[in-house]
């Protein structure tokens, strides 16, 4: 049998595999992940040299108050400024009328993030619009 | 990859762990466990002799562009999904959201790594 007509495969193969050029496509892709790594370290790196380190920041503020069947509803918002994230943060509702507390409600939050919020309410029998009302994000513990 | 570090985000992201893992590590700590997914990612599928494994040419900042880093960057912003899908990025700093979209990304990467190499 003559191998001279069979086509030469082995010196194809010693020329190596053809190179593929990349398609312009799969560049720009992965320049747009580049820039999404790039972004979210870069971040980090900010960060770590800016606020690294600075205690969390509680206080809570109420936005409105709310009629539920007998009692009364203000929700409120507890905000985080600081650097770290706080867990257990429990913010404390006073009704007050001069130098008395007339009444008392507290909710704890399971955290609060660093540079977050979080949203909750507390049940009074009294009108807080009427009473001197007061909000206070009072203790916390590291997460 | 992308089928990959869904399986796998889906089934942490619901749980507490993630978020707390994020509240508790620093931010360097942060940075480094990126570095961290990144390798695992390349030395698993672009280096490491497993079977699944192609020749996809090139030098090897070539590979780690145009498949490590996108294919992690893949995993990242699968991560942002399942986190915003569950809730997670309510209410909550753009800082937050990197740290957990990282913590999550890493066993995110882990199954784009997978994938890439059974599929």
């Amino acid at each position: 049998m003559a191998n001279g007509d069979q086509p030469d495969t082995h010196q194809q193969d010693l020329n190596g595999p053809e190179k593929r050029k990349v398609p312009l496509l799969e560049w720009i892709v992965s320049l747009l992940g580049l820039v999404l790594v790039i972004g979210t370290s870069g971040m980090m790196i900010y960060y770590a040299f800016y606020q690294q380190g600075t205690p969390p920041r509680l206080w809570a503020a109420g936005h409105g108050v709310t009629l539920i069947g007998d009692r009364y509803l203000p929700e409120f918002t507890v905000y985080n400024d600081g650097g770290a994230s706080a867990a257990m943060v429990n913010v404390a509702g006073r009704l007050r009328r001069d130098e008395n507390t007339l009444e008392s409600a507290s909710v704890t939050f399971d955290y609060v993030p660093a540079h977050s919020s979080a949203s909750g309410g507390m049940y009074f029998t009294r009108d807080p619009r009427t009473h001197q009302f007061r909000l206070d994000a009072d203790a916390y513990i590291e997460p | 990859m992308a089928a990959g570090a869904l399986f796998l985000a889906f089934n942490v992201a619901p749980t507490e762990e993630m978020v707390l893992i994020a509240y508790m590590m620093g931010t360097w700590q942060t940075f480094a466990l990126a570095v961290a997914s990144l390798l695992l990612l390349h030395t698993f599928v672009y280096t490491v002799g497993f079977d699944g494994q192609e020749n996809y040419g090139g030098g090897f900042f070539s590979v780690l562009l145009r498949f490590t880093i996108a294919g992690y960057a893949i995993a990242l912003l699968v991560s942002l999904y399942v986190l915003w899908t569950f809730g997670r990025t309510d209410s909550v700093g753009l800082f937050v959201i990197a740290q957990m979209t990282i913590v999550l990304g890493f066993p995110a990467a882990l199954g784009a790594a997978l994938a890439r190499l059974i599929i």
